[in-house]
Formats: C-alpha cells, sequence, structure tokens
C-alpha cells in the first residue's frame, strides 16, 4: 500500500495542480478579457491587480507541488531500495538508477499533466454549458474566450518543476549500497540523522529586508494607499525569504512544540523522529505553512479593514458584519486555494508515510522490546500533529503579520487615527485548530495501519 | 532483589511438545516440530542447527513473537498461550530482553539513551535499578562511551552497548540471535566471555540461537535442531565436539534420505 503511496501522492498532486493552474488560467483569461464585470472594475489597473493575484496563485502552486513531488519521491525511492541495491548488485550504477527515476518522474509528471488539464476542460465545459444559458453569467461569451494559449507556460513550468523535484527526490539513490541486496549491511544509515544547518546568509538577509521594507509600506499606509505596492514587494521578499530558512526556521517551531510534550514513550521518540530528519519533515510542513499563510492573510487583510472601517463609519450592527465578511472571505480564498490545501495535506500524508518506511525496523525492534501497538501508533500520530500544528502556527503568525501589513497599506490614510489594529477572528482560529487536528489524523491513518500490520517479527524480517 | 531471585525453582522457561507449522494443509512444513525442553536460571544455552533448521523459529516462540500450532510455552511463571498480544508485548518488556545480530541500536540516541529506551517503551514506566545499570556499564566497560551515537561505535561496542539494554531491567531470560554473526572473531570472543559472566551475575537465564560452533562452545548447554526436532542435547562442549555433532546430525540426514 505504501509502496505505491509515493506514486499515487505525486500523480494525485500533480494532477489536481494542472488542475488547478488551467481552470485559474480560464478564469483569469475571462476576467482580463473584461467579458465578466470584477470587483476590481474595468481598465489596465484592475488588468495588473488581477495578474498579480492570479500569477502569485500559479507560483504558490507551483511551489507546494514541487516540494510535495519532491517528498513523494523521496518515498518512492525509499521504498525500492532493495530492488536498486540489487540491480546495483547486478552491474547497474547509481547514476543510471537515478536517471531512471528520474525518468518515471518525467513521465508521471506528464501523464499527470495531461490528465489535470483534460479535467479542467471537462469542468471548464460543465461550467460553460450551465453559465452561457439565459440570465447566466457566460451568456452572449464566446466559448474559446474559456481557452487561451497561455496556459501552455505554467504548465510547462509545472512539467519542469516536478522533474526537477523526481530528481531531488531520489538522492537517497546514490546511498543504496550493492551489499544491500545481500541483506548483510545493517540499515543503519536509512534512520541516520541529516546534518543541522544554520539559517544561511541569504535566508537572513531576505527575512529583514521583507520586514524592513513591509515596515515601510506600514508607516507609508498612513499617507497613501499607494503604500499597497510596498507591501507588495515586502511580502514577497518575506515569504521568500521564509522558504528559503524554512529548514531551520521550521524544526526551531518543532522544537518549540515538542516541549510542551512529555520526554517520554510515543512522544519522545515522535519528537526524535521530526527532529532527526529536519529537511523531510520541513518540506512536509511547508505545504501546510504556506496554505494556511494565504488563507490568513487574506482573513486577517479583510476582517482588519472591514473593522477599521465599520469603525470610522460608526456602525451599530458591526458584529453581524463580520461574521458575513469572514463566511464571504473564506468562500472566496477557499475556492482560489482549496486545491492548494488539498495538495498540502497529500505532502503531510507522504511525509509522515516515508518517515515510518524508513523506520521500519526500528520501530520493529521497539514492538520486539515490548512496546504496545497503540504506542506505536500513538507516535505515528504525534509525529504528524508536531508537523501539522507546526505548519498551522507558522503560517497563522506570517499570515496574520503580512494581511494586517496589508490592511494598514491600503487602508491607513482613510480611517481615523491612521492605524488599522489586526483582527483575528476566533472563529477563524477554531476553523485552523479544526483542520489541523483532522489534518493530523488523515495522514497518519495509513502509516498506522502499516506499522501495525504485521507482528512485530515479520516487521522486523521485512525491513 | 527480584521476583527470580527469591523464585524457589531455577527454571526460566520451559516448552512442551512445542510445534509451529507452515502452509495450508496441503503443503504443510513444520518449522519447529514437537520439542520439549527446560531452560534454566543462571545457564547460558545454546540452539544449534544449519540454516533453515527452525532455530529461529523455536526461539520466537519461546519469546511470545509467534503463536504455537500446538504445544505450550511456559517463561518466568506464565503460560504464553493465555495472553493476548498486548500481555505478551508487556511481558516481554518487563521480564525478558533481546541482542540481536545486527545489534539494531537507535541511530538517533546517545549508547546510555538507548540502554534506558526500554523504560518508556512499555504500558507502564519501568523503575531504574541505578546501581545494577551502573555495575552493567562498567562490567561491559562502557564508561567512556555513553555520550557516543552508535554510527561513533564499532560493533562490538555496539553489542555491549545492546547487552547493557537486554540486561538493564534484570529480565528473567535473555534471547540473543546470533549475537557474534556481526563481529569479528576476537570481538565475538570477547561479548561471548561477558555473557557467560554476566549470565551468572544476573539471575537471568539466557537463550542463544547459532550456527557457529565456536560461540555454541561458551554455553552451558547445547541443543542441536534439525529439521525442526530436538536431536541432541550436550552439556559443556568443545567448539569440536559441537562441530562434530552438527556434522553427525547432518550425516544422518544424508543417509536417512
Amino acid at each position: 500500500m505504501i509502496a505505491r503511496g509515493g506514486s499515487l501522492a505525486a500523480f494525485t498532486v500533480v494532477t489536481l495542480s494542472a488542475l488547478y493552474i488551467t481552470l485559474l488560467t480560464s478564469v483569469m483569461s475571462l476576467l482580463t478579457a473584461g467579458l465578466v464585470t470584477t470587483p476590481f472594475g474595468q481598465g489596465a489597473g484592475a488588468e495588473l491587480v488581477l495578474g498579480i493575484l492570479g500569477s502569485s496563485f500559479l507560483i504558490v502552486a507551483l511551489i507546494v507541488s514541487t516540494v510535495v513531488v519532491t517528498n513523494a519521491f523521496a518515498l518512492i525511492t525509499a521504498t525500492r531500495v532493495r530492488e536498486i541495491a540489487l540491480r546495483r548488485l547486478l552491474g547497474a550504477s547509481a547514476r543510471s538508477e537515478r536517471r531512471r527515476i528520474a525518468a518515471f518522474g518525467t513521465r508521471l509528471s506528464l501523464l499527470a499533466t495531461v490528465a489535470g488539464a483534460a479535467l479542467a476542460a471537462g469542468a471548464a465545459a460543465i461550467i460553460y454549458a450551465v453559465g452561457s444559458g439565459q440570465g447566466g453569467m457566460l451568456e452572449g461569451v464566446p466559448a474559446t474566450a474559456l481557452l487561451t494559449p497561455w496556459v501552455v507556460l505554467p504548465l510547462a513550468a509545472l512539467i519542469a518543476c516536478t522533474t526537477i523535484a523526481a530528481w531531488r527526490g531520489s538522492a537517497a539513490v546514490l546511498g543504496a549500497e550493492p551489499v544491500q541486496a545481500l541483506g548483510l549491511a545493517a540499515t543503519q544509515e536509512a534512520g541516520g540523522a541529516d546534518e543541522r544547518r544554520r539559517l544561511g546568509a541569504t535566508a537572513t538577509t531576505l527575512l529583514i529586508a521583507g520586514l524592513v521594507i513591509l515596515a515601510g509600506a506600514f508607516a507609508a499606509g498612513a499617507i497613501t494607499p499607494f503604500a499597497a505596492l510596498i507591501g507588495i514587494v515586502g511580502g514577497t521578499v518575506l515569504v521568500i525569504g521564509v522558504l528559503a530558512g524554512a529548514h531551520t526556521l521550521l524544526p526551531t517551531v518543532f522544537g518549540l512544540l515538542s516541549t510542551a510534550l512529555p520526554r517520554t514513550g510515543p512522544a519522545a521518540i515522535a519528537h526524535r523522529t521530526v527532529r532527526d530528519h529536519p529537511s523531510r519533515t520541513t518540506r512536509a510542513a511547508l505545504g501546510v505553512l504556506i496554505s494556511v499563510a494565504v488563507v490568513t492573510m487574506f482573513v486577517v487583510a479583510t476582517m482588519s479593514a472591514a473593522a477599521a472601517i465599520t469603525a470610522t463609519y460608526a456602525d451599530s450592527s458591526l458584529e453581524d458584519q463580520s461574521a458575513e465578511v469572514l463566511l464571504v472571505v473564506l468562500a472566496v480564498v477557499g475556492a482560489l486555494i482549496g486545491f492548494i490545501v488539498l495538495i498540502a495535506a497529500v505532502g503531510l500524508a507522504t511525509t509522515v508515510a516515508l518517515n515510518t518506511r524508513l523506520r521500519a525496523r526500528e520501530i520493529a525492534v521497539a514492538r520486539i522490546l515490548g512496546q504496545g501497538r497503540a504506542d506505536a501508533a500513538r507516535s505515528v500520530m504525534i509525529e504528524s500533529a508536531i508537523l501539522s500544528v507546526g505548519g498551522s502556527l507558522a503560517g497563522l503568525v506570517l499570515g496574520a503579520f503580512i494581511g494586517w501589513v496589508g490592511a494598514q497599506s491600503i487602508l491607513g490614510s482613510n480611517v481615523v487615527g491612521y492605524v488599522i489594529p489586526p483582527v483575528l477572528p476566533l472563529a477563524y482560529l477554531a476553523l485552523v485548530v479544526l483542520a489541523a487536528l483532522v489534518l493530523t489524523v488523515a495522514s497518519s491513518i495509513a502509516p498506522s495501519r502499516f506499522v501495525l500490520a504485521d507482528s512485530p517479527i515479520r516487521a522486523f524480517a521485512r525491513a | 532483589m527480584t521476583l527470580s531471585d527469591l523464585s524457589p525453582s531455577t527454571i526460566v522457561a520451559r516448552c512442551r511438545d512445542l510445534t509451529r507449522t507452515f502452509g495450508t494443509s496441503g503443503a504443510q512444513v513444520a518449522a519447529v516440530d514437537s520439542v520439549t525442553a527446560t531452560f534454566r536460571r543462571g545457564e547460558l544455552t545454546a540452539i544449534v542447527g544449519p540454516s533453515g533448521s527452525g532455530k529461529s523459529t523455536l526461539m520466537y516462540l519461546l519469546a511470545g513473537l509467534d503463536r504455537p500450532s500446538r504445544g505450550a510455552v511456559e517463561l518466568d511463571g506464565h503460560t504464553l498461550v493465555d495472553f493476548d498480544e498486548g500481555e505478551l508485548a508487556a511481558l516481554r518488556h518487563e521480564r525478558m530482553g533481546f541482542i540481536f545480530q545486527s545489534f539494531n541500536l537507535m541511530p538517533g540516541l546517545t549508547a546510555l539513551e538507548n540502554i534506558r529506551l526500554p523504560e518508556t517503551l512499555g504500558r507502564r514506566p519501568r523503575e531504574r535499578d541505578s546501581a545494577w545499570e551502573m555495575s552493567l556499564i562498567a562490567r561491559l566497560g562502557l564508561e567512556q562511551l555513553l555520550e557516543r551515537r552508535p554510527h561513533e561505535l564499532s560493533g562490538g561496542q555496539q553489542q555491549r552497548v545492546a547487552i547493557a539494554r537486554a540486561l538493564a531491567h534484570r529480565p528473567a531470560v535473555v534471547f540473543a540471535d546470533e549475537p557474534t554473526g556481526n563481529l569479528d572473531l576476537q570481538t565475538g570472543t570477547d561479548v561471548l566471555t561477558l555473557l557467560t559472566e554476566l549470565v551468572r551475575d544476573s539471575g537471568c537465564g539466557i537463550i542463544m540461537v547459532t550456527h557457529d560452533p565456536r560461540a555454541a562452545s561458551f554455553a552451558d548447554r547445547v541443543l542441536s535442531i534439525r529439521d525442526g526436532r530436538l536431536v541432541a542435547e550436550l552439556g559443556r562442549a568443545t567448539a569440536s565436539e559441537v562441530s562434530a555433532l552438527m556434522l553427525a546430525d547432518a550425516l544422518d540426514a544424508e543417509v536417512s534420505r
């Protein structure tokens, strides 16, 4: 089940991304063609805003799927170590083996991209059939407006990104020594720790620069709405900084979370697994971080802005309105990035599966030494909880900060006191917590089954 | 003092008519066939036999890691067939220790953390017997190595850490599966000498599975297994005696075919 899980995860992720990218591009082409009215009005300015928004969503989708596919291919490689070792024993070189997996990655991403694009075309056809009727939103719009040749660009980028991801993910091939096929070598290296890395100069510079520019946007927001442009630059720089420094920042978050857990039993094992594999676990939580950050950014920006405007214009029914605004924002943003959230979830599940797979022998030994089934499953679930809660928390902080600065930079000059207080609705926080819990349980089900499928001694013999 | 020290019986484990068959009724193979044996406190027992003789399966059955098709195992006064999986795990946790051919230390933990790892694995946290732990560490020569990770230790050092892990909780029985299989001759001899000393000091029984006559020569008792059956039993024996025994078994097998 897990052996096929890697390919399945990679295929699902690339298909979803292609579907998302194609739909998004179609919608953008409709909107920018001026055929459908937008809340941003008409003209060059609206087109620019739409272009920036649309491309940033495309880029987010590309980043998240690349990260997830990298881990999926690490899982595929891990499940094939014995087979690869045998082929190497019979004379294949590590490089040719790696190229084989990368070629598989290219084939898979081509196939999945075509599948995703076809699904999107089908969906667009249905939407058009429904919407082009009398009184529909697309009435009078030619069917060709849904198709744009530009869609080829992001789809090609997707194929390129996933191919690179397959290549990077298959790096473990180089560690599959031919002797492993003989079953003699102790497979210690599979559980060996990655090197811990410090925050690089690039990441530090980007983070500081991003914060400084955002601070500038914040201040400028009290004077002019054009501060939003500075804000976009600052936000982008900060996010790139977070991406560059994620392999240091996220493990720190995981470490802080783990201090709240008991030092013994399943929690200690889960903590150790997360700590010893910073690159893998970082990639896992990065998808979650980005999705939560994007949603939070919109929620905080809109809610803060709405609250400030209502306060300025002294409206009495503030609470009713804010709940309504929150729902609308969540619906719109949810529709925009729902796919990305789904991809991130697949990514987390893949990583937990990969960690469990690589620790199969360790888990079997612990069970031989007397660890019960429930505790073995619990350690998998706690590991997945650290990752999903850590990713969500980091995403909340990042998204809330950028969202708040965004609201301030656009509207600061229009409100009383020139400063917009940040608003993070409790209902939304509860929603994020709930989502993290669901994600934790969902992503640990398959790996737990894998852990518990066999008796300890059979699991030991197979590992 | 632990229970086993107070117990009047010196028997730590025994099995009766123990049989384990694999496959369906059409093509059944008995990996272990009607084995009856007794294992005592303070005694190192070697189970020897060629590959596929069923010696590992016998060990798994004795440790409650596999269920017999017929017969019964009694370990430290408990009848294993009455136990469900969780209870077996708890029994392994509290009354058994394990030493593997490939050491199987946790790579992320230091030597000391590895020795203490089983304390937190079970349902109930285990009390630490600090004096015994310290004496074990001293006897195994691990004082200077406690902060090292497994990859910073030699094979012999890793196996000594594994022995400390297996004995730290004063188990009734320690199972050792080819403990010298991955060690060179001299290191293997050192490890076996330590096992023969510790089996007396700790009051547990050690059951060692091996196909190496030289390793078996360190045992107080040698049980020879072929085709799942117990075919011979020796007291203390030299390596050449064990070799001769195994060779004779093999010749018998050839003749009977």
